[in-house]
């Protein structure tokens, strides 16, 4: 009957499971080498580094990369040792992989700049000077994972079962790297490039500072610690305090400068806080502007200065000049800018309503870089919150789960193996947790702690664990009476050796099974709590995206429904057909 | 059968009693305190002058006995809760009704606002769960009955997918497609451009009391109405499939099991060996039988169902007590939760009372102790 009777789990979609979960473990691990290159949230005043990637990472970030990495290498290892010539081969292929990266970066560098015409002393200059480290190590990563997955797979084929090692260790792995609070520190944030562009472009130009600079800081940092203490000194003509600068210090990372900037202005603050002189805000906003970095580029600053209301056509076509001989686009800018003019006047030469601030953002929108899955309100690139939040998934659920059976295991087994009162109070306790439905257990408790990723891993441990101590005592109740046990004790081993040696093993296989079900259904838990808005705040999850795609007017934003939508369901799905082959494997007698 | 239901009852006293406390322990230990945000006092207090902000702590503090022990609050509203009234000078006074406080939020009794949203969700529910047993059950049946079958094979695969889906994402793509002016197959309905195919929120349209009708039929005017009946049924369908659809996965899977271990049984072996037909053996020793587990876990998905309309309910911008729990949460407002969350937990609790007798009734194999 057993035969007929299981629902067989297609081999193939056990090894896309798998391979889709490592690459989402891989893209956790490795999340700050991935995604963080542009959009980075720098905590900390006064960076002076030209590496952002490298100074996001903190010396913890550096141990548990490393540590990750050498996991996984040593499961791949393990897996192997019995098989030399396999091993070697593997390694050859993530070392064939690494080399590919470069390769194809070397030649990829030169190509481009023949494309846009370049002196080949200038790309080598360029090579030189620019960080493109960052670049070789995020490929690297990239390539890892990709290699990873395609061993999994390979190996899946070969019908060994050392991959459900590597994906367990990995999930493990990621799971530690969110505990340690990396994922509510890491934010993937990159502020609109063109917002602050424009904002602060005439801000920053202008040599002399007056009331109606005040205005503008005002307007574009509403509420913001950072204009506020400078457009009171501009208008009272009175010096900034340090305690003043030291707020507007912190007011930095909530502006709408990008980082480059931010890291700027905090080195401009920095040093007048060391001088340890009050100075007024026309000192503060000369030196910003001093620093050739700030700079926006001069087109966009011409156009938002020139052109204070509506456009007239011909006010097009001199702009038009402006931004074809600009100096400061390169070529694909250039074709972007124009390209924007076309647009303008092409649909209608005589719009009154394009004004020139108009057409500056859509000049910064047209020349900025590009996200690949574009961004959210806030500016932020989907593509790295979608990389920072398969590790806050991945963490939260498997560290969840650990913590529901660090909890539930030894309580079930102690309810099952005593039995009496001890059995009855833990029943009473279990069923209070069981008679609340959960997700409204969830939503209570999730509102009242603080909004943290630990917080929401023991929130969800709170309501899962009453489901694992009841698997377990309902195991031991039934283990208790077999005679393999009443041998072992006839034979006089201890009581404590007889409930971790003999029982224990023997009521972990529901339990185990359950545990790939139980880290899906947190996975869907977080992404509720997140959409009700009770997630952990400043981490980047799946869940909050998703919670951004459906404003207050339910309109949808569907570019932000679907990337986290799709990862969701791909890894609960993952975990699900995981989970039936796990039940068929481990345990047949659940098989049903 | 009377005294296990009986003996059920006065246990799930104490089982209801410690909810309530676990998340009455819970909302005291809010960095706000109790009704923080309305004593504005949190961080987010919209409370203009300090004045009237103390006055108004000082009053519920008075009103709720906020600044005594948990625990003796607790005894207050446990009080307040019970059937049996305390008090005067005999101890005892009298038997009344369950008096569940005044809401905090907007000072009205909690039974009233309740009142108001049960209906709502339960309306919700009931037709969630029928969608759900009129496709589960047959699919389940259909694929337990021929298991190793196609039917068998995709269902299974058709199920776990959306089983994986979650419910937030369901109804985000759903309105987006579906619901509203704006939607991407906005008009395909109907021969006007821009009509919606499914409304956008609420319960009713907005228009819905001009038509006085309850069924549809044309008004004075000559026009068609939906009346309130379909204009009902419109807006709840698409929350309605939202909140079925998972639970469909899980009780297909459920009834696919049940059926194929009703099929191997010994009985069903000597009816086809005895010459009935096919039909009747699914009918009469396959499927009857394995109605037992299904009826069993149907009654206790129900309190799950009512707290998972908790997100549909907020999707869909529908007046139901899933909505009153966050609105609660949001406000800090003690009294209101407390009450949703002792009705919730009752009506879970009952339902699982109802799965175990309705178990031992169907089988009589089982026996209760």
């Amino acid at each position: 009957m057993s035969e007929v009777s299981t629902a067989k789990v297609r081999p193939t979609s056990i090894v896309l499971s798998a391979g889709w979960l490592s690459l989402v473990t891989c893209a956790g691990l490795f999340a700050p080498l991935i995604a963080n290159e542009r959009p980075i949230w720098i905590s900390g005043v006064g960076w002076h580094d030209k590496l952002p990637a490298l100074a996001a990472l903190s010396p913890l970030d550096v141990l548990l990369l490393v540590g990750g990495a050498c996991l996984m290498l040593a499961i791949v290892a393990m897996g192997w040792h019995h098989d030399a010539a396999r091993l070697r081969r593997h390694m050859f292929f993530i070392v064939a992989g690494l080399a590919t990266g470069l390769v194809v970066q070397g030649i990829a560098m030169p190509v481009l700049s023949m494309a846009e015409r370049r002196d080949p002393a200038e790309w080598v200059a360029a090579w030189r000077a620019r960080p493109r480290f960052v670049h070789e190590l995020s490929i690297a990563a990239t390539l890892i994972g990709i290699t990873a997955a395609v061993m999994v797979v390979a190996a899946a084929r070969a019908r060994t079962r050392w991959w459900a090692v590597v994906a367990i260790g990995g999930l493990l792995a990621g799971g530690a790297l969110a505990l340690h609070g990396n994922a509510g520190r890491v934010i993937a944030t990159t502020p609109i490039p063109a917002g602050s562009i424009v904002l602060w472009a005439p801000i920053a130009q202008s040599p002399q500072t007056n009331g109606n600079t005040a205005t503008q800081l005002v307007r574009a940092e509403p509420g913001s610690l950072l204009a506020l203490p400078l457009a009171e000194s501009l208008l009272a003509r009175r010096p900034i305090s340090t305690s003043g600068m030291r707020d507007m210090a912190q007011g930095l990372a909530a502006s709408s400068l990008d980082v480059s900037q931010q890291k700027v202005l905090g080195s401009v603050l920095a040093e007048i806080v060391g001088e340890g002189k009050p100075a007024p805000a026309e000192e503060i906003l000369r030196r910003y502007a001093a620093e050739e970095f700030v700079r926006p580029p001069a087109v966009v600053a011409f156009v938002e200065g020139s052109w204070r209301g509506s456009l007239t056509p011909s006010d097009l076509q001199e702009a038009l000049g402006a931004v074809s001989s600009a100096p400061d686009l390169d070529p694909a800018q250039r074709v972007a800018a124009t390209g924007t003019f076309g647009s303008l006047m092409g649909g209608n030469p005589a719009n009154p309503a394009v004004t020139g601030s108009d057409l500056a953002v859509r000049i910064a929108v047209a020349i900025g870089p590009r996200s690949l899955l574009g961004t959210d309100s806030g500016g932020r690139d989907v593509a790295a919150q979608m990389i920072h939040g398969a590790r806050t998934a991945i963490g939260v659920g498997v560290l969840a789960v650990a913590l529901a059976l660090l909890v539930g295991v030894p309580v079930g087994a102690l309810m099952g193996w005593r039995g009496g009162s001890i059995d009855l109070l833990g029943m009473r306790v279990i069923e209070v947790f069981k008679s609340i439905p959960n997700l409204l257990l969830l939503i209570v408790a999730a509102s009242v702690l603080p909004r943290s990723g630990v917080s929401l891993v023991v929130v969800m441990a709170l309501c899962m664990w009453p489901a694992a101590a009841k698997y377990v005592r309902a195991e031991f109740l039934r283990i208790r009476e077999l005679d393999y046990v009443a041998a072992a004790r006839a034979a006089g081993v201890g009581e404590f050796s007889i409930v971790v040696r003999h029982m224990l093993p023997g009521a972990l296989a529901p339990v185990i099974v359950n545990a790939s079900f139980a880290v899906g259904g947190a996975i869907i838990f977080e992404s509720t709590l997140s959409y009700l808005g009770l997630g952990p705040s400043g981490v980047a999850s799946w869940g909050a995206l998703l919670a951004q795609a459906i404003d207050s007017s339910h309109r949808v934003y569907w570019w932000l429904a679907i990337p986290p939508g799709v990862a969701i369901f791909l890894t609960v799905y993952a975990l699900h057909v995981l989970g039936d082959y796990a039940r068929e494997r481990i345990d047949p007698r659940l098989a049903g | 059968m009377r005294a296990y239901i009986l003996r059920r009852l006065i246990l799930a006293v104490p089982t209801v009693i410690g909810a309530t406390l676990l998340v009455f322990v819970l909302m005291a230990a809010t960095p706000g305190g109790i009704g923080g945000s309305l004593r504005g006092d949190g961080d987010s207090g919209l409370v203009s002058s300090t004045a009237s902000a103390a006055a108004r702590r000082e009053y519920l503090n008075e009103r709720y006995g906020l600044e005594s022990p948990v625990l003796v609050q607790y005894g207050r509203w446990l009080a307040g809760v019970l059937p049996v009234k305390f008090g005067g000078p005999l101890g005892v006074v009298g038997v009344g009704g369950p008096d569940l406080g005044r809401s905090m939020q907007n000072d009205r009794p909690v039974v009233t606002i309740l009142a108001e949203r049960v209906p709502v969700s339960l309306g919700l529910n009931v037709a969630a769960l029928l969608v759900v047993c009129l496709i589960a059950i047959p699919s389940g049946a259909l694929a337990g009955l021929r298991a190793g079958g196609w039917w068998d094979r995709l269902s299974s695969a058709a199920w776990l997918l959306l089983w994986s889906v979650p419910i937030v994402w369901a109804g985000a793509m759903v309105l987006h497609l579906l619901a509203g002016q704006s939607a991407v197959f906005a008009g395909w309905w109907g021969e006007s451009g821009g009509r919606a195919v499914f409304p956008i929120g609420g319960i009713r349209s907005s228009d819905a009391g001009e038509w006085a009708s309850f069924w549809p039929g044309s008004d004075a005017g000559g026009r068609w109405r939906r009346g309130l009946a379909l204009d009902t049924l419109w807006h709840v369908c698409l929350p309605v499939v939202c909140l079925a659809y998972a639970d469909i996965a899980i009780l297909a899977r459920m009834t696919r099991s049940a059926t194929v271990d009703g099929a191997g049984a010994d009985h069903v072996r000597t009816a086809v060996a005895k010459g009935l037909s096919p039909g009747a053996v699914a009918r009469r020793h396959v499927l009857r039988p394995s109605l037992v587990a299904i009826i069993t876990l149907l009654a206790s998905s129900m309190g799950g169902l009512i707290a998972g309309s908790v997100i549909v309910e907020s999707v869909f911008d529908l007046p139901g007590m899933g909505r009153l729990v966050m609105e609660a949460i949001q406000a800090g407002d003690r009294e209101l939760l407390l009450g949703t969350v002792l009705l919730l937990t009752v009506l879970n609790v009952g339902a699982m009372l109802i799965a175990d007798v309705l178990y031992a009734r169907l089988d009589p194999r089982v026996e209760l102790r």
